[in-house]
């Protein structure tokens, strides 16, 4: 069994053109940020090579000018991947057929925040109801919130 | 003047009005040894009645697509067969019309209303209620044989196929539970999936399909349902005194009527019994148990009373 | 034999909460299970995102009934974590007493449930009855017996005197006695282990591919509880032992989710015997400083992981809760293949579901 310390630092001599920082957070949470592209090679790495299988989940994010993704891994230690999506096209590789629980978590980042999983079978939805028009996506920011705000 | 006393038992006692009396008692008593059981208090003696008629001013809804006549039709059926039935059961002695060979036809009847029961969730046609369907039919197989072997069992000792007879050969020699056990038990097991009762309430297990062959009937209909099925509970435990326990003719030494009843108490607390302490069974575990332990049972039995009756 | 397609839900006996299945049955045998969830979506998230801090908290009890208290509890660690804040140790004890309280209410709960719809009322009742001491003990404790609104940023807003402390002990040993004697009836019960032997096994490989957490991993030999691996609060103060069996089918559920009812009442008792004096809470700013933080706490159900953002505002950019029956409802169809229709229950019950927690 692999040391904490010794993963994150097998992973940057892996991928040193892909990690772009190593951050802690508060409670004993690591940060890696990842270039967008280098996700699922990294994941497929961890793997194949650490304790690191349990994805508790995928966080999406609307910062105003780009998308953010975390996937949140855990053993014992908390390993979180970060990285940032063009917000006009936010595409990144799928991950569920290396981990299939991680399909319900991908379909929810999909109709919340409109990132497209490629490689996954097909566009489902998980949460919203059967009328809903796909295009309006609940967590992104847009102007109408601005003017909730406003209204107050 | 017989016709008047033929309309006295059809309609006061035995008939509608005594039956009608003794399943609010039975239903009230049951749920309220059961609540008991289960640490509760149980509800009131009018809880029944006032149930019944409760039912009786809801609402009349069938789905679309169903045959109305077929599906107001059978609830009736059904009732008029487990009072015809009643008919010719001597209740403490006393039955309101006897023939020879009346077992038979009161078997007959009392199995009419399971067959009725499976028509209903087939003629409903919505899903819940063909699965419940089917179930009560599979069920129906797997009780329904020991049932009628275990209730031969009596007929054979006594060489006659009428109650009234069994009841008087049990006087002249023992009562039947005491020559044949194994009958009685599997009677009592054939009689908790006749009635539906926990652990062989399958067809309507109500968290698989919701109400089973019942789910589509409301108001009247459903009202007349469970009327019926208590009422076959009484003709059950009735016809159950009398075949094993010698219909609480005791040569004498108790007065009958009293002791007919207090058997009929002693079945129906068994019955309240074994509905709280079990689990309900999956419907092939309950098939594997009557083909492969039930049947072979009353076969068993059957054979030991050929025996016994040749000397 | 011809296909009857059955569907369980969104309303259904057998469900406490809207969810639909659509079973494709062939005969008894069940070929197909198609899911969806979504019916309770609130959009939680999304609305926490317009509420100040204070006001999150309340949103946050709202996600579930029965796991309301350990919601709260996750999410003001992580903006105590965030805004630099150091809980009193009586609070940190009470809350976690509380936490506990829950975790037996949630199993007690389960387990009539799961009785009910096997048609075994007796232990139904029999169960629900001794969760009302648990639910008594709750409201004694912060005036609720489901939803408490114990939890503020920087501590616990209730406490408890001596006279109380004495009457609730006595109460949990009683308690304790019931479940054992619960256990007992279970252990024995022939027609239940029929019901639930053998249905719905899940191996170890399946759960770790699921992610699945909580009970239904430890009972397939997966041995991890946040409680012990990754101690929070005062978990490290307190000596409890973790459960995990390894049949994997619903018998072993029952049986974990009850040894751990019992661990958790030996640890209010601890609680209860050991609880400092001190303040029960320390105030709290309204802007919590900008960051990000990751907490996770271990609920009824399992690992239940708050992600929150803060911009230095005092509302927050983003919270994101993953609830644990999500882990449960992704593996559900699989399940569900391929067995009779009446196992459908007993899976369906075994997995203990919170829909409103899934959906948010």
């Amino acid at each position: 069994m692999m040391a904490f310390e010794s993963v994150i630092e097998e992973l940057k001599s892996h991928f040193s053109e892909a990690i772009i920082d190593v951050r802690v957070l508060p409670l004993q949470e690591t940060i890696i940020e990842a270039v967008s592209g280098e996700v699922r090679p990294i994941i497929a790495w961890l793997l194949a090579n650490s304790d690191f299988y349990h994805l508790s989940t995928l966080t999406g994010l609307d910062n105003g000018s780009q998308i953010e993704i975390y996937y949140h891994f855990l053993n014992i230690n908390g390993l979180s991947l970060h990285t940032e999506l063009p917000r006009n096209h936010p595409t990144i590789d799928s991950i569920a057929d290396l981990i299939p629980g991680a399909s319900f978590y991908e379909r929810e980042v999909y109709e919340m925040l409109g990132v497209q999983f490629s490689g996954s079978t097909k566009k489902q939805k998980l949460l919203m109801a059967d009328d809903w028009d796909g295009v309006s996506f609940p967590l992104r920011k847009n102007d109408e919130e601005k003017k909730i705000q406003e209204d107050r | 003047m017989d016709w008047i006393i033929a309309i006295f038992k059809l309609l006061i006692f035995p008939g509608f009005g005594f039956l009608f009396a003794c399943a609010i008692f039975s239903e009230w008593f049951d749920r309220r040894l059961i609540a008991r059981f289960q640490g509760r208090i149980g509800p009131p003696i009018f809880q029944p009645l006032a149930d019944f008629l409760k039912l009786l001013g809801k609402e009349d809804l069938l789905p679309t697509g169903v045959n109305e006549k077929t599906m107001a039709a059978l609830p009736i059926i059904s009732m008029a067969a487990c009072l015809t039935a009643a008919m010719y059961i001597p209740v403490a002695g006393t039955s309101a019309f006897a023939f020879e060979g009346d077992l038979i036809v009161v078997l007959f009847l009392l199995s009419l209303p399971s067959l009725l029961y499976f028509l209903a969730g087939w003629s409903s046609i919505g899903a819940y209620s063909i699965v419940g369907g089917n179930r009560a039919l599979l069920q129906f197989f797997s009780y329904e044989v020991p049932f009628l072997m275990a209730l031969s069992g009596p007929a054979i000792l006594s060489r006659s196929w009428t109650i009234s007879e069994i009841v008087v050969q049990q006087t002249v020699t023992v009562w039947g539970i005491l020559v044949q056990p194994v009958g009685f038990l599997l009677a009592m097991i054939g009689l908790i999936g006749k009635l539906k009762r926990d652990p062989l309430d399958i067809p309507k297990a109500k968290s698989e399909t919701v109400a089973g062959p019942l789910t589509e009937f409301s108001g009247r209909k459903l009202a007349i349902w469970h009327l019926a099925n208590q009422i076959q509970t009484v003709t059950g435990i009735f016809l159950l005194v009398n075949v094993f326990l010698g219909g609480g003719v005791l040569n004498q030494l108790l007065p009958t009527t009293f002791l007919f009843f207090f058997l009929a108490l002693l079945i129906l607390i068994i019955l309240s019994l074994t509905s709280a302490m079990y689990a309900r069974l999956r419907i092939d575990q309950f098939a594997r148990l009557g083909w492969k332990r039930l049947i072979p049972l009353s076969l068993l039995q059957i054979t030991f009373i050929v025996w016994m009756g040749r000397g | 034999m011809s296909r009857i397609r059955i569907p369980i839900g969104p309303q259904h006996p057998l469900l406490k909460e809207p969810l639909s299945f659509l079973l494709t049955l062939e005969g008894e045998q069940v070929v197909q299970s198609d899911l969806r969830i979504g019916y309770v979506h609130r959009g939680i998230e999304r609305l926490s995102q317009t509420r100040s801090y204070i006001q999150n908290v309340h949103l946050f009890e709202r996600v579930c009934g029965i796991c309301s208290h350990v919601h709260t509890t996750t999410f003001c660690m992580g903006v105590e974590a965030l805004s630099g804040l150091s809980v009193p140790l009586r609070g940190l004890y009470l809350r976690t007493f509380l936490c506990e309280l829950e975790r037996i209410h949630s199993h007690l709960l389960w387990l009539g449930v799961l009785s009910k719809n096997m048609g075994f009322d007796t232990i139904f009742m029999y169960a629900w009855r001794d969760r009302e001491v648990v639910m008594d003990l709750m409201e004694e404790l912060s005036g609720g017996r489901v939803s408490h609104a114990a939890n503020v940023i920087g501590g616990v807003r209730v406490d408890i005197n001596d006279a109380q402390r004495l009457t609730m002990t006595q109460n949990l040993n009683t308690l304790s006695k019931k479940i054992t004697s619960l256990r007992n009836i279970i252990d024995h019960e022939q027609s239940f282990h029929a019901r639930t032997r053998g249905v719905g096994i899940l191996t170890e490989e399946q759960i770790r591919q699921y992610c699945i957490v909580g009970p239904i991993a430890r009972a397939s030999n997966i041995d991890v509880d946040l409680r012990r691996d990754v101690p929070y609060g005062i978990y490290d103060k307190l000596t409890f032992s973790v459960i995990a069996r390894s049949e994997g089918d619903v018998w072993s559920r029952t049986m974990l989710r009850i040894q751990e009812t019992q661990e958790s009442i030996n640890l209010c008792l601890q609680i209860l015997d050991s609880l400092p004096p001190g303040p029960v809470a320390v105030p709290a700013k309204r802007r919590v400083p900008p960051g990000e933080v990751i907490c996770r706490t271990e609920a009824p159900r399992g690992e239940l992981f708050y992600y929150i953002r803060s911009d230095g505002s005092d509302h927050p950019a983003r919270v994101k809760i993953r609830t644990p029956s999500l882990t449960a409802l992704a593996i559900l169809p699989d399940q569900l293949k391929s067995i009779n229709m009446a196992d459908v229950s007993a899976i369906v019950s075994g997995v203990d579901l919170c829909i409103a927690c899934a959906d948010r």
